[in-house]
């Protein structure tokens, strides 16, 4: 019996020196370390969220600069193939009136003229021939989740969160307006989903 | 009894149970949160990836559309109305795009033949449209179609040259006389160089300039396809060059046919040519090529084997504004109106060029949902500023 106590009496000692190391967490540690891990992976999900959104912004951006670029385009060729003649590339609202839709004007496509925010823009169509959504505003088809182009799940984006200004004004020198030249200025805004806008701006003269 | 109450003991149920509960939700919260993170960052390599692509397919495209029918160093190039090819008695149809000495047979395996002039020839024209001619990716969407540019190629100074023309229309002599224009390889009030660059070697004796399958122009009537190496020959004084160049028949295209007396080298037998000017011709078009399955547009220039632009091109279509001799715009064409060629494009529309991701097919791998194919769409328009700033509008040329 001896040395089966003095085992009992060490345990004894042993259990009553480190009895808090023998515990688990509490409720409030749990509740305090989830909480922790919570705002740890908040914070995974908010960087996720802006990588996305940045990739998307600048598909947008993308669209916005070829908006542009299409735009000045036309204006450039109808210059250049005398279609119209100088004192036509000017806003709608100048004087005299030139043919170019003053203010913010929807993404139509070019009409009869094929020169882009004339009077004349009409509606576009999707790669299927189909009106596009929105009352006629550009729309890009793209081949949806499938990867196929002409399948039911095709994508059909439209751009009616887009809008293009185009604002020609004359430019000075010396105090007199130069007769020859004038300062072409296309803006493309859009909601990416922050207001953002993309400006173009070029000369243009009477001659080529 | 007294041990029973020392400080080990287990959890209660209680605690268990909630301690297991939260475990799970945050456990579950944690594994769904990582699969979302896990798509998120599929989709987001995706389509960066695709950007990438995408723009670099797109400026090359746009880049190479907008030098259509630039003449260069002075040169007339291609603005004006359309180059004749071989027609008539005894002749073979002509055809595009080919390789060297090798094959045409790129578009739908099968070559394609150069569009016609009002009178019936056929003719090569700065810009070449084709709609519908390329493959079918989905028949559900349709053919595509494919574009060719021709320009001249300002890099090689041909035009520095004096060519004539064999007897036989099947070689031409290139001879730089001593009072070459220095102007040909250099604007003016900048100092030239001794001599233009050689027509067969570079400075370190490499083979540059004229290869095989390139095409030349001459004068502004008759092509030739250049069909073996160029050799020197004897420099006559006070001529400071010579090279002879082979034009022989046989090409692959059909372009050389000095037997046929309409559109051939043949009317310059024996003569002097007024002008010689290397043309860069790009065509664009869809293929899968088998070795990866994929839908992938395809350049092919000057002869030379077609290389990939970009893969995962599933759609691509152009329309054509085009001006006719009364002034008149139609714009948004698929095909040139009646009365119409394609020296009246006056624009180009670019109005589908569908790209999508490498992506992983949603069929194959049901279980994680959302890893699809990223998708993109171009549409932009492209002035035909070589054309427009050279050509007078409207246009009355009848070629």
């Amino acid at each position: 019996m001896e040395p089966n106590l003095k085992i009992m009496r060490k345990i004894n000692r042993l259990n009553s020196s480190q009895p808090s190391d023998q515990s688990g967490f509490s409720l409030i540690e749990v509740m305090i370390s989830m909480g922790v891990l919570t705002v740890g992976l908040l914070a995974f999900l908010s960087v996720l969220c802006v990588a996305v959104s940045a990739n998307q912004t600048s598909q947008q951006d993308m669209i916005a600069r070829q908006l542009a670029s299409e735009t000045m385009e036309s204006i450039f060729n109808a210059r250049n193939t005398s279609q119209i003649g100088f004192s036509e590339i000017n806003n709608t609202t100048a004087t005299p009136p030139g043919i170019f839709l003053a203010n913010s004007q929807p993404i139509l496509c070019a009409g009869a003229d094929g020169i882009l925010d004339t009077a004349d823009d009409a509606s576009c169509t999707t790669a299927a021939g189909a009106p596009c959504p929105n009352s006629g505003v550009e729309c890009l088809t793209e081949p949806g989740p499938d990867g196929i182009m002409g399948t039911a799940d095709d994508v059909i984006l439209s751009l009616s969160n887009y809008t293009r200004t185009v604002l020609i004004t004359p430019l000075v020198s010396g105090g007199s307006t130069i007769p020859t030249l004038v300062q072409v200025t296309i803006t493309i805004n859009y909601n990416a989903p922050q207001p953002r806008s993309y400006v173009l701006e070029e000369y243009i003269s009477e001659y080529h | 009894m007294q041990r029973r109450s020392n400080p080990i003991r287990g959890f209660s149920l209680l605690e268990l149970m909630i301690a297991a509960s939260v475990g799970v939700f945050l456990v579950g919260t944690a594994v769904k949160l990582y699969s979302i993170g896990l798509t998120m960052s599929w989709q987001t390599s995706q389509k960066a990836q695709l950007q990438q692509d995408f723009r670099a397919a797109a400026n090359l495209l746009e880049r190479d559309l907008s030098m259509a029918g630039s003449g260069a160093l002075g040169q007339q190039g291609l603005s004006n109305g359309s180059v004749g090819l071989p027609t008539g008695n005894g002749s073979t149809i002509p055809v595009y795009p080919c390789t060297a000495l090798t094959t045409c047979n790129y578009i739908k395996s099968a070559p394609v033949a150069y569009p016609d002039s009002p009178t019936g020839a056929p003719s090569l024209y700065s810009i070449m449209p084709g709609p519908s001619l390329g493959i079918t990716v989905t028949a559900a969407a349709g053919p595509t179609d494919i574009i060719t540019v021709n320009y001249a190629d300002a890099g090689l100074p041909l035009n520095c040259y004096t060519g004539t023309v064999n007897a036989a229309a099947t070689a031409v002599t290139f001879i730089l006389p001593s009072n070459w224009s220095q102007t040909c390889v250099t604007p003016p009030n900048i100092v030239p160089p001794a001599l233009p660059p050689s027509l067969i070697y570079n400075s370190t004796g490499n083979t540059v300039g004229l290869q095989v399958g390139d095409m030349i122009m001459f004068g502004t009537n008759a092509l030739g396809v250049v069909t073996g190496a160029a050799s020197t020959c004897g420099v006559v004084a006070p001529n400071l060059a010579c090279y002879q160049v082979p034009f022989a028949t046989g090409d692959p295209g059909h372009v050389n046919q000095p037997g046929v007396a309409t559109g051939s080298l043949l009317q310059y037998a024996g003569a002097a040519v007024p002008s010689a000017v290397r043309l860069i011709s790009v065509t664009y078009y869809l293929a899968i090529p088998a070795s990866t399955g994929l839908p992938t547009l395809m350049r092919i220039q000057n002869g030379q084997p077609p290389a990939p632009v970009a893969e995962n091109v599933v759609y691509l279509k152009f329309t054509y504004d085009v001006i006719n001799s009364s002034g008149t715009v139609t714009a948004n064409q698929a095909t040139l109106p009646a009365g119409t060629t394609p020296s009246m494009i006056t624009k180009i529309n670019i109005a589908h060029m569908s790209m999508r991701s490498q992506g992983r097919d949603t069929s194959s791998k049901s279980s994680l949902s959302g890893y699809g194919y990223e998708s993109l769409d171009l549409q932009t328009s492209l002035a035909a500023r070589s054309l427009t700033s050279q050509q007078q509008y409207p246009i009355t040329v009848t070629n």
